[in-house]
């Protein structure tokens, strides 16, 4: 229904609608009328972003990194051109940064929300913050420490700031009793935050 | 560099807040605000910098109210309000409505490419600055 759809009889339903509600409807109408939006091209992006962009795509990634050495390698060498090999089109120059015993690594953007889209989808609400942005350069453990996550004194942490130009996905530590599992099932450890550093892979138990 | 836009190292803004199991959208107006912001930005109507312009002047909890207000300044009341007819733009190719092959899973996000090196085009153009 638009805006200016207007039913006399159906005034207690509009009444309901938040201030927000009703000034998205008024936009929408008006950009549709003047001819710069289609509503159902509308829906197929909100779709697109519900179902087919999303950190499922960077679980794949990273359980097939963990499967496979080789395509590991080249993930770490050119990560926009090893995740386009997979057929997911990256329109930003991908960078991965792996995690191992002596190095975790954490991706913020102090910029703004710079954030690797193409693989993990829209950014959570937490990655835009104030909070985050402005203390993970600077605090990256009490950072951590806000998502329950520790790591031993001995871990170095590094931070990578992103850019309009460069997105960063973090490969983290495959989980130890994992031998023999397929990418499908290895995919079901991987988070979107250990992608981004702010948290750790489940554990084989979490999800058997 | 210590503004609203480089927030590296800022004190006072206190702990992060996850919200645990966050959806994609919040709410259904989240996601026809984010839609319409693509499709603003394929049809040539919008850029990355109007948005960073809105970030100076007021910032929100989610990026859907920031596009929201981008939307509504930069767009609506600069160009859909303007006395310029539809008609005009239309029949000089430009602006241009999202189209079909836009709206492939990957187009949406060269949606969102598109409108970022556009704006990266039109900043290396007139000032001679690199990137963003």
């Amino acid at each position: 229904m638009s805006a200016d759809d207007h039913d006399h009889g159906d005034h207690h339903h509009r009444s309901e609608l938040s201030e927000m509600q009703l000034r998205v409807r008024a936009l929408e109408t008006i950009l549709t009328q003047k001819g710069y939006v289609d509503p159902t091209a509308l829906n197929v992006i909100i779709e697109t972003y519900e179902t087919k962009i999303g950190p499922h795509v960077g679980a794949r990634v990273v359980a097939k990194a963990w499967n496979d050495l080789a395509f590991q390698q080249a993930l770490i060498q050119d990560g926009t051109k090893a995740v386009s090999s997979l057929g997911h089109q990256v329109g930003d120059h991908l960078v991965v940064v792996a995690n191992t015993l002596q190095r975790h690594n954490m991706v913020v953007c102090t910029l703004c929300s710079c954030y690797p889209w193409d693989v993990l989808g829209l950014p959570p609400v937490w990655y835009k913050s104030a909070a985050y942005r402005s203390r993970a350069v600077k605090e990256p453990r009490g950072v951590l420490a806000d998502f329950g996550v520790s790591l031993p004194p001995t871990t170095e942490i590094r931070v990578w700031d992103s850019t309009a130009e460069t997105r960063f996905l973090v490969l983290p530590m495959r989980p130890p009793q994992t031998d023999g599992w397929s990418e499908d099932k290895l995919a079901t450890l991987v988070t979107r935050d250990c992608m981004i550093g702010t948290g750790l892979p489940k554990k084989p138990s979490e999800v058997a | 560099m210590d503004g609203i836009h480089d927030m590296g190292g800022m004190d006072g803004f206190g702990k992060v807040d996850p919200e645990h199991n966050e959806p994609v959208f919040h709410e259904g107006w989240e996601g026809r605000v984010l839609a319409m912001n693509r499709a603003m930005g394929a049809s040539g109507s919008w850029n990355i910098d109007m948005g960073r312009l809105r970030d100076r002047i007021a910032s929100t909890a989610c990026l859907p109210g920031k596009f929201l207000l981008q939307e509504v300044v930069s767009s609506a009341r600069a160009d859909a309000y303007s006395a310029r007819p539809y008609r005009s733009r239309r029949d000089s190719g430009w602006p241009r409505v999202a189209s079909r092959q836009d709206l492939e899973p990957w187009g949406v996000n060269r949606v969102r490419c598109r409108a970022c090196v556009a704006a990266r085009l039109v900043r290396t153009a007139s000032t001679g600055a690199g990137a963003v």
